[in-house]
C-alpha cells in the first residue's frame, strides 16, 4: 500500500476518494421518495447496497434486512424483474453501488406502479448526481481552502505588520507635514535674513571703500596743513617780533592791524581747529575700518577672532540707531583670549541682540556690553534697561517666527538665528529678564569646543 | 493510486490531464467521452466552469471487473489551468498514476507551457511523486491553428527526454485517443510491476487498454 500523501500539517489534499451509497444519500433525501412509492401502492420499497443489504426501507418488510437470496441470484444473472418485484441498479462512476427494490402487494399487478417508480428512480439518480457533485466540489474546496488558509495566515501576518506601519505613518503624516513645512519656512527665512545681512555687509563694505580714499587724503592733507600752519605761525611771529623792535615805543600801522585782526587768536585757534579735524578724520577712519571688518565677506572658514573687536565693529554698524535714540553704550570689555569661529556669523549674533536691545525702549536707553572669561567659556553679556520680557514668553524667544512686534516690523527670526549660530559654535544663549528691570542676554562661547559650556543661571 | 482494497478486491486509479490554461484539457476529456463506448464508463462530470475555464476539475470515470473479480476504477481528471487554482491542482494531482500534459502549440503560449510544466514538476514533488517514474505523455494540441511551433522543433526538444509526444487537434478529435491510449499503456506497465495484473488477475495489457478505450469508431474522425 502506498502511504498517504500528507502535508506538513497532516491535511490530506486528495481528490477522488471512493464513495458508497451511504455517503451519497441521506435519510431526509430518501424518505419522502420511498414514502411516495408506498403511497403509490407498493408493499415494500428499499434501497440496498451492492450485496442487497437494506440501507433504507419502507413498507411491510416482515423483519427482513436484505433481499431474498432468490432475488439476488436473479440479479446476478442480469434478471431485474419478475411478476412480484423489480430491481433498479444504481451506478456511481460507472460502478454498480446498489439497488432500488420494489415489491408489489400480493395479487396485484406492478403495472400501475411502474409510472411512479420510474419517476422515483429518475429523481433518485438526480439526487445522487447532485449530491456527488456537491461532495466533489466541497472536497476540493476543503482541500484547497485548508491549503490556502495556511498561506492566508502567513500573508495576514505580513499584512498586519505593514498595516501597522502604514497606520502609524498616516497618523503621523499630518504632524510630519507640519514639521517639514515649518522647517522649510524657517530655512527660507534664514536664507533671506542671511542675504539681508550679507547685503548690509556688502553695502557697508562698499561705502567704507568709497569713504576710505577721500578720508585718507583728507587725513594726510590735514597733517600736512598742520605742519604748514605751524611754519607760517613761526614765520609770522618772527616778523612781528622784528617789527616791534624797529618801531620801539609806538604802535605802528602794521601792529595796529595785527591786533585788530586778532592774529594771535587766529594762530592759536587754527592749530586747534586743524587738530580737531585730524581727530575727527581719525575717528572716521576707524569707523570705516570697522565697517569693512564687519562684513567679513571673505571669511568662510573658522578663524581666530578678537571678540572685543567684533563687538566694536557691530556697534559701529549700529551707530546710527544708537545716535538717533541717544542711547548710551557702556563697554566693559575684559581681557579675553581670541575665539575660533566664523566672525561673520558671530557678529550677526551681536547685531541681532544689540538691535533688539536698541529697539526695547526709546528714551534714556543704556546698554551695557560686557565681555569676560569664566573658566573655559567666553561670556558676552548685552544688558539693557528696557521694559524687560514677561516670564511667560521667555521660553519662546528663540522659536522661529516668535515676535511681539507688529506685522511687518519683526520677522521673529533674529533670536532664532542667533541661537542656531551659537549652538553651531557649541555655545549657548541665556536670558535674564524681569519686567521693569531690563533684559540681559548672555552669550556663552566655549573656548574648547569639545565640551559644552557649563550651564549656570 | 487512490485506493487498493484487498478485502473488497478493488483498485482505484487516477489519471490526470495537466497543462496551462485553455490548452484543451477539458476538450480532450469531452472528446474521449464522445468517442468511447458508454459501456464501462460514466458520464463526464464537469464541475463548475466559468467562461470555458475549469474552476475545480472535470472527471471521466471508467469501471470494469477482471476475470478474477478485481474491480478496477479509473478516474480521469483535468486540472484547472489558471494559475490561481494551484491548490486545486495539487489536490487533484495527489496519488496520480499517470499524467498527460496538454501543451498549447500556439507560438504565443511557449512561456505558459514552460511555466505549467515547471508547476507540474513542483506539484508532483509536493504530493510526493517522482516525475522520472510516473507515466507521462505530452500532447501538443491545437495543431489546426496557424502560428504554431514546428513539429521538428518540438521533437528536437522532447525526443531526447524519452517522453512520448503526440500532435493533436482536440477540437476535431485528432490525437486525443492516441494520447490517452499511450498513457493507459504506460500506466499498465507501471502497475503490472507492482500488482502483477497479468499473472494474478489475468488482465493482459491489451485487455486493460481495450476496457478503457472501447471506441465508438463510427464517431471518431481519425
Ligand atoms: N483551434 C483549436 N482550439 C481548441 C483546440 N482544443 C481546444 N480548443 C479551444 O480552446 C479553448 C479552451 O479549451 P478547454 O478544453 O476549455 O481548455 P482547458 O485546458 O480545459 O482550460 P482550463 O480549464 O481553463 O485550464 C476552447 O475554446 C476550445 O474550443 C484545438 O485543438 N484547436
Ligand atoms: N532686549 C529685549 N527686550 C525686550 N524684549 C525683547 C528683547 N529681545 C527680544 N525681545 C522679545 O523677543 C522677541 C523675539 O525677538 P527676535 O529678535 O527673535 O524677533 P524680532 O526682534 O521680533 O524680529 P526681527 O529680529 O526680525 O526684527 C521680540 O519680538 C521681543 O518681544
Ligand atoms: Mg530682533
Ligand atoms: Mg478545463
Amino acid at each position: 500500500m502506498e502511504t498517504e500523501v500528507k502535508t506538513n500539517d497532516g491535511i490530506d489534499f486528495l481528490v477522488g476518494v471512493e464513495m458508497s451509497l451511504n455517503d451519497i444519500l441521506s435519510a431526509p433525501e430518501v424518505d419522502p421518495l420511498l414514502a411516495a412509492i408506498i403511497k403509490g401502492g407498493a408493499e415494500l420499497v428499499a434501497i440496498t447496497d451492492p450485496k442487497g443489504r437494506f440501507l433504507w426501507a419502507k413498507g411491510d418488510r416482515n423483519g427482513a434486512r436484505e433481499l431474498q437470496p432468490s432475488v439476488r441470484q436473479d440479479a446476478d444473472k442480469g434478471r431485474y424483474e419478475n411478476a412480484n418485484w423489480r430491481l433498479w441498479p444504481l451506478y456511481h462512476e460507472a460502478e454498480p453501488i446498489g439497488f432500488l427494490f420494489i415489491l408489489r402487494p400480493p395479487g396485484e399487478s406492478l403495472c400501475h406502479l411502474s409510472h411512479i417508480t420510474e419517476m422515483a428512480f429518475t429523481t433518485l439518480n438526480l439526487i445522487m448526481k447532485n449530491s456527488v457533485k456537491r461532495m466533489l466540489t466541497t472536497e476540493v474546496h476543503t482541500a484547497s481552502i485548508q491549503q490556502s488558509y495556511n498561506e492566508l495566515l502567513e500573508i495576514n501576518k505580513k499584512l498586519s505588520i505593514s498595516e501597522k506601519k502604514y497606520r502609524h505613518l498616516a497618523q503621523t503624516l499630518e504632524q510630519r507635514v507640519e514639521e517639514r513645512t515649518a522647517e522649510l519656512k524657517k530655512a527660507h527665512t534664514r536664507l533671506l535674513q542671511q542675504e539681508k545681512m550679507a547685503s548690509v555687509g556688502q553695502l557697508a563694505a562698499g561705502v567704507a571703500h568709497e569713504i576710505n580714499t577721500p578720508i585718507g587724503f583728507i587725513y594726510s592733507n590735514l597733517n600736512t596743513l598742520l605742519k604748514y600752519m605751524a611754519t607760517l605761525i613761526k614765520m609770522l611771529k618772527f616778523y612781528k617780533k622784528s617789527s616791534t623792535v624797529q618801531t620801539a615805543g609806538s604802535l605802528n600801522e602794521s601792529e595796529e592791524l595785527y591786533n585788530k585782526l586778532k592774529i594771535d587768536f587766529i594762530m592759536d585757534d587754527s592749530l586747534d581747529l586743524i587738530q580737531e579735524n585730524i581727530d575727527g578724520a581719525e575717528k572716521i577712519k576707524t569707523i570705516v575700518a570697522n565697517l569693512k571688518d564687519f562684513s567679513h565677506i571673505d571669511d568662510v572658514s573658522e578663524i581666530e577672532m578678537n571678540i572685543n573687536q567684533e563687538l566694536e565693529n557691530t556697534i559701529s554698524v549700529l551707530l546710527h540707531e544708537i545716535k538717533s535714540r541717544s542711547a548710551r553704550i557702556i563697554k566693559k570689555f575684559g581681557r579675553i583670549p581670541s575665539f575660533k569661529g566664523h566672525p561673520g556669523l558671530i557678529s550677526q549674533v551681536f547685531f541681532n541682540i544689540l538691535l533688539n536691545a536698541l529697539q526695547s525702549k526709546d528714551k534714556d536707553l543704556v546698554i551695557t556690553v560686557r565681555t569676560e572669561q569664566k573658566m573655559d567659556d567666553l561670556v558676552i553679556s548685552i544688558a539693557d534697561n528696557g521694559p524687560g520680557i514677561p516670564s511667560d514668553i521667555q521660553g519662546r524667544l528663540f522659536e522661529p517666527f516668535f515676535t511681539t512686534k507688529d506685522v511687518g516690523q519683526g520677522t521673529g527670526m533674529g533670536l532664532s538665528i542667533a541661537y542656531d549660530i551659537v549652538s553651531g559654535h557649541k555655545g549657548n544663549i541665556k536670558v535674564n529678564s524681569q519686567i521693569g528691570e531690563g533684559s540681559n542676554f548672555s552669550i556663552i562661547l566655549p573656548l574648547n569646543k569639545k565640551y559644552s559650556p557649563s550651564v549656570e543661571g | 493510486m487512490i485506493e487498493y482494497n484487498e478485502l473488497e478486491q478493488k483498485l482505484v486509479l487516477k489519471l490526470v490531464y495537466y497543462g496551462p490554461a485553455l490548452s484543451g484539457k477539458t476538450t480532450n476529456l469531452m472528446q474521449l467521452h464522445e468517442a468511447l463506448d458508454t459501456k464501462g464508463r460514466s458520464d463526464l462530470m464537469v464541475l463548475d466552469t466559468k467562461d470555458d475555464r475549469t474552476i475545480f476539475f472535470d472527471l471521466l470515470p471508467f469501471y470494469f471487473v477482471t476475470p478474477t473479480g478485481l474491480k478496477i476504477k479509473v478516474k480521469v481528471y483535468t486540472v484547472p489551468g489558471h494559475i490561481r487554482h494551484d491548490a486545486t491542482r495539487k489536490a487533484v494531482l495527489s496519488r496520480a498514476d499517470g499524467v498527460a500534459f496538454i501543451a498549447d502549440s500556439k507560438l504565443t503560449e511557449a512561456t505558459n507551457n514552460y511555466g505549467s510544466f515547471e508547476n507540474l514538476e513542483q506539484n508532483l514533488a509536493f504530493v510526493g511523486l517522482d516525475i522520472e517514474k510516473i507515466p507521462l505523455v505530452i500532447q501538443f494540441n491545437k495543431r489546426d491553428l496557424p502560428d504554431i511551433v514546428a513539429e521538428d522543433e518540438i521533437k528536437k526538444v522532447w525526443e531526447p527526454t524519452g517522453i512520448k509526444i503526440f500532435m493533436a487537434s482536440a477540437l476535431h478529435g485528432r490525437g486525443v485517443l492516441e494520447t490517452f491510449k499511450c498513457l493507459v499503456d504506460l500506466t499498465y506497465d507501471h502497475l503490472d510491476k507492482r500488482f502483477s495484473l497479468g499473472e494474478n488477475h489475468e488482465l493482459s495489457k491489451e485487455a486493460f487498454i481495450n476496457n478503457l478505450t472501447c471506441s465508438n469508431c463510427a464517431y471518431l474522425a481519425v
